[in-house]
């Protein structure tokens, strides 16, 4: 999965937008679409569980710099299933360490 | 943003850290609160074990494999990693109490050993104290995390069961507090008492009567009537004897007695003690099943041979030829052990002879002396303990109020004999039976109080059954 198509999905602030505006209404197109956002960002975080390349890393560490998705995860509040996947996502940035591959050998 | 292939880099872990402990806080709370609406157990016990603690784990294993070179970089964050290891140890009300468990149940070996290395280092070499105590830490919150997750945490219905208040968990802080062996007597009494804690509270709260010995003989008296009705059953003909009303059992019975005792007056050559002890024994288990028509029909037998019982004076003379056997001899083998174990056959014949307070046999006792001797058996009894006691050094030698040891020397295997002579001495004196208490009780006083304030270590002995059963014997 190449992030650079996606990128548009990747942009922190909108993260920002729909939580603020979750209502829990199947029916809202805000809660549709944050959904949607975070069906993505799960995925993201499984396929970067284990290793990832540069590109992603730099990707990832601009559209969610430490300081966004600590605020993204206290403003989940009581919703576990979004807060673990925003928490699943800074572990595998921010809190572990991964050996990378160089995207020249591969 | 900048990254690199080496894996030590500096990404302010502080506020990692800092987002971790707010998560456990989180968690806590979330706990507390669990009626919320849309509160799922599944997605709370994933969130807690996988992501909150999982990420410590991880971040804990990427701070154990960066370089020796630099982590003194790292010493920074020393004061949040120690913060982090308070918090998960935490008060009741944290993390722990989600999972139900103590500290000291997740204590392990590695643990205290990382805990003593981290304090043995000198704390004139800075660097090499920093590097050493994160590297400690981290195994420390490591290990703690890995154990927590192990875990579940406890919803609904499990919280009741595995709470402290539980009779397991209770018996186990009990035994374990037992188990911490003190050398304080006043620590050793309040540990006796641990066992009626609640009952005590139980007293305190209501304010009522204590029940517990009323239970403990109700349960005592059940045992007892069950174990000899099942032991019956087995054998018809024992259980048969015991109907004193039917002349043909009762003549069974006396033909019985008159087999027996005209075997065992006979003469007690080498060859034939294996027969005899074995006729003992068997009498012995009759005598436990049907105690009252055997002493009837036995008596009987022994008054007809006249004034004289040449068959319980042998037996006493067996008695005191085994015990100065089992006494003296310096070896245990197989032969002492044999010995013992008839010694504690004959003893065991003596009070089953007065048990369920047979005045007849009692009577027997006191009034017919030995023709070898000058005092009648129920004096011999006291002067047996008495001559046990002297020579094993029970009773003296020791520092009144300590603890002291007995050694090989105070041969202490011979305090199921010590108990044996209580028992008897106790069968004699019940009833109450005041002719034989006037008997004993200017006795050997010195004695029994040197053998009383004794204490050994090991609570589990016969020594301390055998204090028992002198208390039963004086306190009847």
């Amino acid at each position: 999965m190449d992030l650079m198509l996606k990128k548009e999905l990747l942009k922190a602030e909108d993260y920002e937008v729909m939580l603020k505006n979750y209502k829990r209404n199947k029916s809202s197109l805000n809660d549709v679409k944050l959904s949607f956002y975070m069906n993505f960002l799960s995925l993201v975080s499984i396929s970067t569980a284990f290793r990832y390349v540069e590109s992603t890393y730099k990707i990832m560490n601009t559209s969610f710099p430490m300081d966004k998705l600590i605020g993204l995860i206290k403003m989940t509040e009581n919703n576990l299933e979004f807060r673990s996947i925003f928490m699943e996502i800074y572990s595998n940035f921010h809190a572990r360490f991964q050996k990378p591959f160089n995207q020249q050998q591969i | 943003m900048k990254y690199e292939e080496d894996p030590f880099y500096d990404k302010e872990y502080q506020k990692t850290i800092d987002l971790l402990m707010g998560e456990l806080d989180f968690v806590t709370d979330l706990f507390r609160k669990e009626k919320l609406e849309n509160f799922n157990e599944a997605t709370f016990v994933s969130y807690a074990n996988s992501e909150v603690l999982g990420t410590v784990i991880k971040l804990m294993n990427y701070f154990l494999v960066i370089k020796e070179g630099d982590l003194h970089k790292l010493s920074k964050y020393i004061p949040k990693l120690e913060e982090l290891k308070t918090y998960l140890e935490g008060s009741k009300d944290g993390v722990l109490m989600i999972y139900g468990i103590n500290i000291d149940e997740l204590s392990s070996p590695e643990r205290k050993k990382y805990e003593v290395e981290l304090a043995q280092i000198d704390p004139e070499l800075t660097i090499k104290m920093d590097k050493r105590k994160l590297i400690e830490l981290c195994k420390i919150i490591l290990e703690l995390c890995s154990n927590i997750v192990k875990l579940k945490p406890l919803l609904d219905n499990k919280r009741k069961l595995i709470t402290h208040k539980t009779s397991i968990k209770r018996t186990e802080k009990i035994n374990n507090t037992i188990q911490n062996f003190s050398n304080k007597l006043s620590i050793r009494r309040e540990n006796i008492n641990c066992f009626f804690t609640k009952v005590e509270n139980n007293l305190k709260k209501t304010g009522g009567k204590l029940q517990v010995t009323e239970y403990l003989s109700a349960y005592y008296e059940h045992y007892k009537m069950v174990k000899t009705s099942l032991e019956a059953e087995k054998n018809i003909y024992i259980i048969s004897l015991k109907d004193e009303n039917n002349p043909e059992m009762m003549s069974y019975s006396y033909n019985l007695c008159a087999f027996i005792h005209n075997q065992l007056n006979g003469e007690w050559c080498i060859d034939s003690k294996n027969q005899k002890f074995t006729l003992i024994e068997s009498l012995i288990n009759t005598l436990f099943i049907s105690t009252k028509s055997i002493q009837f029909n036995l008596l009987k037998v022994i008054k007809e041979t006249g004034n004289t019982v040449p068959m319980l004076d042998k037996i006493w003379i067996e008695m005191k030829w085994t015990m100065s056997f089992v006494k003296f001899k310096t070896t245990i083998d197989k032969y002492w052990k044999e010995a013992f174990k008839r010694c504690m056959i004959l003893i065991k014949f003596h009070q089953f002879l007065c048990e369920d307070n047979n005045s007849s046999f009692k009577e027997l006792m006191r009034s017919h002396i030995l023709p070898t001797d000058t005092i009648d058996r129920v004096q011999r009894w006291t002067t047996i303990f008495q001559r046990m006691s002297d020579n094993c050094q029970w009773h003296y030698n020791y520092v009144k109020g300590e603890i002291n040891d007995f050694e090989r020397s105070h041969r202490p295997y011979l305090f199921p004999l010590a108990t044996g002579v209580f028992d008897n001495l106790a069968e004699l004196c019940s009833g109450p039976c005041t002719e034989n208490q006037l008997k004993i009780y200017t006795f050997i006083y010195d004695r029994y109080n040197g053998f009383l304030q004794r204490y050994w270590r090991d609570p589990n002995t016969q020594f301390y059954k055998a204090k028992l059963h002198w208390w039963s014997l004086f306190f009847q």
